[in-house]
């Protein structure tokens, strides 16, 4: 469950590089509450919905364990033991508003988890327009605190290639996975679609997977999170990244990395709040969205 | 017109017919809405779905369709006032895991969930760039768009029309 307390709404311009500038509600004051499993990805959502930052999360993958112990669920991927069962995140931000307002805000998010919870701590990174909340250590099955392993710390090289994003995409997945020192299946998440709309800004009738192609790898070994960064910021609307991990017993589970575009809590005409994804905001699509429709 | 080849099991599809003028050569648009995903539980590993439909352009008077392959759309027929198709529910592989997810979170209850949008649909004057106009289905502007997951099947709803899909 999480609860965000709105405050007062004043309406900010972001995006004006871009090629959209939307109106965003910004509250001068920020608070939420979280009592679920992955509370840090339930708040910077909402928090994202109220500034349109761009921030990542990646979660460890977990350690494996023998035997259920408590906090056993039986999920999509058998009897799961990871991620921890539902954490606790109380966040208060006094204001959203000003140049400085990001980092204090983040590192306040930082600094209240890693005091609320003991199953992992957290630390950012700063890469391009993402701050990323990587995680830094975790409880392992014996019960101390370890170095937390991410997929996207692995260390990979990608032949430049012309490819489509999806396809840049699968074959970074591919060289994480192989090139991993364990052994989760790692899945590619970008919602129910390809993302090859989004990114190349191409939509006209008759667009083919040929025209999304274009030349991208990397020339030295870097980070799966390095080419990640440097393969998005190739791409016409701002990606967010979510590595989510699911460990069940005796198994080698799965994580998922979660692409999409940034939502943002914006006033409708109506003067309704609604969500929106926040696309082409780094160029301009070759298909002109229509205007918001007529209430 | 229901679902699409093997590749795709969980993508409806929708051919549209227009009615009130004459209408082909022009193009149409949909503006469509932030998901509602009611499937979706915190400890899920895929993120919250945002959209439910493709955003698509399409040419009155073409249908186009995926082909065996699953990635190139091509042109299929000609129909007068019509276009299509309109690809609606579980794309890509990690669609039908999702799916699996949603359909794993109903289990303890046997309700069902649907993901929501609603979707509003435009035509252009000239091509597919500049002025154009919103029009109705029915006597709405705005149409909610769904995809039902139940333990068993997956159905895809459009201007109240479904498609169904059981699971292996």
């Amino acid at each position: 469950m999480l609860q965000i307390k709105p405050r007062y709404l004043l309406p900010a311009l972001i995006g004006a590089n871009g090629f959209f500038a939307l109106l965003v509600s910004q509250t001068s004051e920020f608070q939420a509450t979280s009592k679920q499993i992955r509370s840090l990805r339930a708040v910077v959502w909402s928090l994202q919905q109220k500034t349109g930052w761009h921030i990542c999360v990646e979660e460890p993958v977990w350690d494996t364990r023998a035997t259920a112990g408590a906090g056993v669920r039986t999920t999509f991927y058998g009897d799961q033991v990871e991620p921890p069962d539902a954490d606790v995140l109380q966040l208060s931000v006094p204001t959203l508003r000003g140049a400085a307002a990001k980092p204090a805000a983040l590192t306040s998010l930082l600094t209240a988890f890693n005091a609320q919870n003991n199953s992992v701590r957290y630390k950012t990174e700063s890469l391009s327009d993402f701050t990323v909340f990587e995680a830094d250590t975790v409880r392992n099955a014996a019960g101390s605190m370890v170095p937390a392993r991410l997929i996207l710390s692995t260390q990979i090289a990608i032949p430049v290639a012309q490819r489509t994003p999806s396809d840049h995409l699968a074959v970074l997945i591919q060289a994480i996975q192989s090139n991993m020192p364990f052994s989760p299946r790692i899945l590619l998440d970008t919602g129910l679609l390809p993302i090859d709309k989004d990114f190349t800004g191409k939509n006209a009738p008759g667009v083919q997977p040929k025209d999304y192609l274009f030349s991208w790898g990397t020339a030295s070994p870097q980070t799966g999170r390095a080419a990640l960064v440097s393969l998005l910021s190739i791409s016409k609307t701002t990606f967010d990244w979510q590595v989510a991990c699911q460990i069940g017993i005796n198994s080698a589970g799965e994580c998922t990395l979660s692409l999409r575009p940034t939502m943002v809590s914006i006033t409708a005409k109506s003067g309704k709040q609604v969500l929106k994804e926040l696309r082409f905001d780094r160029g301009r699509p070759d298909v002109l969205p229509p205007p918001e429709p007529p209430q | 017109m229901g679902f699409t080849n093997a590749y795709w099991p969980y993508l409806g599809l929708y051919l549209q017919d227009l009615n009130g003028g004459t209408f082909t050569g022009r193009y149409v648009t949909e503006f469509t809405s932030t998901a509602s995903d009611e499937c979706w539980r915190s400890d899920n590993s895929f993120s919250q779905l945002t959209s439910l439909s493709d955003r698509g352009v399409w040419y009155v008077g073409s249908i186009v369709g995926i082909d065996s392959s699953g990635t190139t759309a091509s042109y299929l027929y000609s129909r007068a006032n019509s276009y299509g198709y309109d690809n609606l529910g579980f794309y890509l592989s990690s669609g039908s895991q999702r799916l699996g997810e949603y359909v794993n979170n109903m289990r303890p209850t046997g309700n069902a969930c649907s993901v929501t949008a609603t979707q509003t649909m435009y035509m252009y004057c000239t091509g597919y760039t500049g002025a154009g106009q919103y029009y109705t289905s029915g006597s709405t502007i705005g149409d909610i768009i769904a995809a039902t997951a139940t333990a068993a099947s997956l159905t895809t709803t459009r201007s109240s029309v479904t498609n169904v899909r059981n699971y292996p």
